[in-house]
């Protein structure tokens, strides 16, 4: 029946540049005309480009959607061709990609801690083993790795250890001079400061300096190195990973660290020191044999072991983020972060866990 | 004749105190397909860079659509850039996106469809380039020949009228060489398109060339056409040729 044929047209430039005034023209005509059958002439085209194509092809749905027909005629022989180079329908139809249900979320949550685990305790394992061996039988890793690690190590983290715990100790002293000042006993800010830097705060300020300052840069140097395939390639060349990149870095570690806690004690008491002898008016003598009375060996030397922990801590958690690295250049702030956050967390704890031993051992 | 698409006019270019290009001379004529090649370092990344303006002469002047880029403001230049579509040495997906996100952004960003178009635009952009399995994956998880099929998806999503390749077969394997070659044939002799491609491969060339232009240290020894390339006699050239000939 030819009364109820609406005749629409499409004509001129069907490029990119036109095709979005052109849908939203043609969708109203369509909606609006009362017919139910269309028939678009398209033989006033000029030019067609794939947005084009795309336009044309998608226009009987759009019809379809009106509950309407919509039959093209009359497009150009050379661009019946772009149009069957753009066929939409060729294109597969896109399954969308549905959500997983909670149960499969949490199963898959459950499954990946217990991998993470597995995956931790085997990292953990292997670093202790390669580092046994490599302190005996150094063929594995490249010749002054090590070396070059402690000097980077050092450098990086002396001056801001230096700083940060000789105000530490110099603001220490101060609150608790506050405090002792009360019942006369300013001296003792000398065995309070010498016993909460040696035992607690020298460690514990390192350790998480250190792995601000290191930790993160193993982190990201391990995920560049896996993301730019050199770990695969250490590989090809039967090199093993670990112990050529972080055996080196882990003995590094484990040696500098305490020698850091050392330094970094010694840094802080000199900041009470400096209070001491100005604002408190005690002289430098008594200040320091206060300090060297307080002081037992077992403080420094339970703060020296607790800092060895700190230091596996700190390289294990960068290696392990490291490893674990995923997806491309973003992945290695991902993981140079998380490996900072992880080990300070992860450095409270175990700092805990030595409190509790200590206290009551 | 009517004014090349893009016109290099003694173009000399420095990176520290080093000169990568020393007065080269090119042109393109609207619907040409131009292959610029030469050994690796001798700088044809950088001609490509110049073009699309990412780097900027030390001389010399750069014509596209007869306006000289190099003295141009950016929002002067803008409009230019929405002609041309660029597909890098490494693909240069933004990974944090799907493929098919990634394929959208330009569409998305610089007209004003309505989504089901762009959808179905994207859609029919990776079947194409045969990714149509890869709509939802991202980057990372494509392999390198894969992501190069993709980004060159999205150098095309606009329909831009300039094409720039650099080194688009560089790790694909024969088959999918062939395919991309014709693809470039047909978005050339179907929408007019101008390529400009870097490329090292003969059977890619023989393919594809009508005009080349060869660098050599940041010379151009040669640039026209190919037949008369073949014919011209420098001796550089012809060792190309013959010796990766079989
Ligand atoms: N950002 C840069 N800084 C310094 N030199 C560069 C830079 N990029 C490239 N070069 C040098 O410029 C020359 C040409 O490089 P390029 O254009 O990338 O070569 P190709 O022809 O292989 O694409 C090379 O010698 C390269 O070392
Ligand atoms: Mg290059």
């Amino acid at each position: 029946m030819p009364q109820s044929t609406a005749l629409l047209t499409l004509e001129g430039e069907v490029t990119l540049a036109h095709v979005g005034d052109l849908y939203h023209q043609l969708h109203h005509q369509i909606q609006t005309c009362t017919e139910s059958h269309i028939t678009l002439d398209a033989a006033g085209i000029t030019a067609l480009d794939s947005a084009g194509a795309v336009l044309i092809q998608t226009l009987p749905r759009l019809a379809e959607r009106h509950q309407k027909m919509l039959a093209i005629q009359n497009i150009p022989p050379p661009f019946q061709e772009v149009l069957e180079y753009f066929a939409v329908e060729a294109a597969a139809p896109v399954p969308p990609a549905s959500p997983p249900s909670f149960l499969e979320r949490l199963g898959d949550g459950v499954y990946r801690a217990y991998q993470s685990v597995v995956q931790l305790l085997v990292l953990i394992v292997d670093i202790l083993w390669w580092s046994v061996i490599g302190i005996f039988n150094r063929s594995g890793a490249r010749r002054g790795a090590f070396m070059e690690q402690c000097i980077l190590l050092g450098s990086q983290a002396f001056g801001i250890v230096a700083l940060i715990l000789f105000l530490i100790g110099f603001v220490t002293a101060l609150q608790s001079s506050a405090q002792l000042r009360q019942f006369g006993a300013t001296i003792y800010v000398a065995n309070l400061l010498a016993i909460g830097i040696a035992r607690e705060l020298g460690p514990l300020m390192t350790a998480i300096i250190v792995s601000g300052r290191s930790g993160s840069s193993i982190a990201a140097e391990i995920a560049t190195m896996k993301f730019t395939e050199e770990l695969d390639a250490l590989k090809t060349m039967a090199l093993n990973p670990i112990r050529f990149v972080v055996v080196p870095k882990f003995l590094a570690m484990t040696l500098c660290i305490p020698l850091l806690t050392v330094f970094a004690n010694i840094m802080g008491i000199a900041g009470g020191f400096l209070v001491g002898i100005t604002y408190l008016d005690l002289s430098a003598a008594a200040f320091g044999n206060q300090v060297l009375e307080a002081l037992l060996l077992k403080d420094v030397l339970t703060g020296l072991i607790k800092s060895v922990s700190f230091a596996w801590v700190i390289t294990i958690v960068a290696v392990y983020r490291g490893f674990n690295f995923k997806g491309g250049a973003e992945g290695v702030g991902i993981a140079t972060t998380s490996s900072v956050v992880t080990s300070i967390f992860m450095i409270i704890v175990v700092d805990s866990f030595w409190g509790i031993l200590f206290y009551f051992g | 004749m009517t004014e090349p698409i893009i016109r290099v006019t003694n173009l000399s270019t420095k990176y520290g105190d080093r000169f990568v290009l020393r007065g080269v001379n090119m042109s393109v004529n609207s619907g040409e397909i131009m292959i610029i090649l030469g050994g690796s370092g001798c700088g044809k990344s950088t001609l490509l860079k110049h073009i699309i303006r990412l780097l900027h002469p030390y001389s010399g002047q750069i014509h596209l659509f007869g306006q000289d880029i190099t003295r141009m403001e950016e929002h002067e230049f803008e409009p230019i850039q929405r002609q041309m579509g660029v597909l890098f040495q490494n693909g240069a997906l933004i990974n944090s996106l799907t493929i098919s996100e990634n394929v959208a952004l330009p569409l998305q960003m610089h007209t004003r469809l309505p989504d089901d178009l762009i959808w179905e635009i994207v859609r029919v952009k990776l079947h194409l380039v045969e990714l149509d399995h890869a709509y939802h994956l991202f980057p990372p998880e494509l392999s390198g020949g894969m992501r190069k099929r993709a980004a060159l998806a999205r150098a095309i999503a606009l329909d831009p009228q300039i094409l720039f390749c650099d080194e688009p077969s560089a790790g694909l394997d024969p088959v999918t060489c062939l395919e991309i070659d014709q693809l470039f044939l047909k978005l050339n002799r179907q929408l007019g398109m101008t390529l400009v491609v870097v490329t090292h491969e003969l059977e890619s060339i023989k393919r594809i060339a009508q005009k080349i232009t060869y660098l050599d240290q940041g010379k151009a020894l040669f640039s026209g056409a190919f037949e008369d390339a073949l014919k011209s006699g420098i001796p550089q050239i012809d060792q190309f040729f013959l010796k990766s000939a079989p």
